[in-house]
């Protein structure tokens, strides 16, 4: 028995809700902004937590990352109509490293723990049941997404809430990018043959994800099926994108799914770093051929890179297009470095099937095949 | 420094700042914890400069005190004047008469200690 997808809830530079990201996507515009550190960014609005939860002196121990993860969850739970308590509910989420000076507090460290955002968004859920934090680098969310999907399907859990969130707009995290080399100094071109670098973002993506007679009986909208799931590790290589370890994700998530390749979206991840998407591409190459005749985009050309959150973030992006029936395209694309059929601006379309990529440091890959209803 | 205070223990407990006066108890009426104390304590010293000691600021070793002063046979509110000098003579007799309704420290005992130690 598969897992079903029935709420989604996200805070990206776009916007702070899924209308107002649905909304600014017509704009074509990518929220940039200049940083103090040397490189643009791409922050994302305030998500009004004051609002979605109250008052609650807990919330003094959330970092920016874990303020956008709690409100991202808790629209999640609102647009899938579940009330609290969630006390049989699961949450897993993917989150990454406080990277900026702990605040003044006597106990910093529960800022700087990312289990305190996973405690917290519990708390505030009243989901009681389990709780995990994932730390899978820039595919921790893609991955907790995978992990709900499978505790689902194993009858582990009948409802869990799984997503992630980051912040990279710091002084110490565009430090830390900008020393690794990553970093683009204009705008992010994924798949270009000018590509040079990411924009560093942050934001937050959580989804409902439900057993079928869950959801169900409760008369939930089902918005996609889980259909194939694959993660993969090359610990050998920290930094350099490996090919093997994202064709075994890739591989795995389509195993077994009889997909109509023109039916397919694949939302690659698409960091426009040289290195990265030149592997990446080769990789979807040889596995869904060079006459694909489906479609390839990349959303970070949309919201920048959220780090621990991206794939979650982009998923929700997705989603947000298709409430007016159309998939994003790659923003500053001009002259691709493959033969891949990459979207290049807005299409009018309904795809049966997506892929979600996401490759992290330390070699790690998740891909995801959702069956869109 | 009344204001300063009370907009602290607000931002801390994440409350009105018009629900706290002087008269506020931290633990009887805010339901603070040691953790919430401790965040006060830490955002005194950070916002307004003055040096903190956590066992005076919050009367936190006063049964103590008393404990030691009953079986030395001082006077207990002079034992305490010595160990908190912040406190004047009249609000240690209040907190005597007050022991045994719980938690005694107020609002007022914090402002009395950050004047006390403002940085001159």
């Amino acid at each position: 028995m598969k897992a079903v997808l029935t709420g989604i809830g996200a805070v990206t530079p776009l916007g702070a809700t899924l209308q107002d990201i649905h909304a600014a996507l017509k704009t074509q515009h990518v929220p940039t902004l200049p940083s103090p550190w040397g490189f643009p960014i791409a922050p994302a609005p305030e998500p009004n937590l004051r609002g979605l939860v109250g008052r609650d002196k807990n919330l003094r121990y959330l970092t920016r990352a874990g303020q956008l993860t709690l409100a991202a969850a808790i629209q999640a739970t609102a647009h899938a109509g579940l009330k609290r308590p969630l006390s049989h509910a699961h949450l897993i989420l993917g989150l990454g490293p406080h990277l900026e000076p702990p605040p003044p507090q006597a106990l910093w460290l529960l800022s700087a723990m990312p289990a305190t955002t996973t405690a917290v968004t519990a708390a505030v859920l009243e989901i009681r049941h389990e709780a995990s934090t994932i730390l899978g680098a820039c595919a921790a969310s893609t991955q907790a997404l995978i992990m709900a999907s499978r505790s689902i399907a194993e009858g582990r859990a009948p409802l869990v809430l799984a997503g992630g969130g980051d912040s990279r707009v710091g002084e110490r995290a565009v430090a830390a990018y900008a020393a690794a080399g990553v970093l683009t100094s204009t705008a992010m071109r994924p798949f270009d043959i000018n590509r040079d670098g990411f924009l560093p973002a942050e934001g937050a993506a959580v989804f409902v994800l439900e057993h079928p007679a869950h959801a169900a009986a409760r008369g939930a909208e089902v918005l996609a099926e889980v259909v194939g799931t694959g993660l993969a590790v090359d610990g050998s290589r920290l930094t350099a994108p490996s090919p093997e370890a994202m064709a075994a994700a890739v591989r795995a998530a389509l195993a077994g799914a009889e997909v109509n390749p023109a039916e397919l979206l694949v939302l690659a991840h698409g960091t426009a770093t040289p290195a990265g998407d030149a592997a990446e591409a080769a990789m979807l190459e040889a596995i869904v051929g060079s006459t694909f005749p489906g479609a390839v985009t990349a959303l970070k050309s949309w919201i920048g890179h959220g780090a621990a959150a991206c794939g979650a973030m982009e998923l929700a992006v997705f989603f947000a297009a298709q409430q007016a029936g159309f998939v994003p395209g790659i923003q500053g694309l001009c002259h691709p470095c493959t033969t891949l059929p990459l979207l290049r601006t807005p299409r009018p379309w309904r795809p049966r099937w997506v892929l979600l990529e996401s490759f992290g440091f330390g070699g790690i890959a998740a891909a995801i095949l959702l069956r869109l209803t | 420094m009344t204001d300063a205070i009370i907009a602290i223990i607000a931002d801390i407990m994440d409350m009105d700042p018009t629900a706290i006066t002087q008269a506020t108890y931290l633990v009887r009426d805010l339901g603070a914890e040691s953790i919430d104390l401790l965040e006060i304590g830490v955002a005194m010293e950070h916002r307004l400069g003055i040096p903190v000691q956590d066992d005076a600021l919050f009367l936190r070793d006063l049964r103590l005190v008393l404990r030691l002063a009953e079986e030395t046979n001082t006077p207990a509110a002079t034992a305490l004047a010595s160990r908190y000098p912040h406190l004047t003579s009249a609000r240690i007799h209040a907190i005597l008469e007050d022991l045994a309704n719980g938690p005694v420290l107020q609002v007022a005992d914090l402002v009395a200690y950050a004047t006390f130690h403002r940085p001159s």
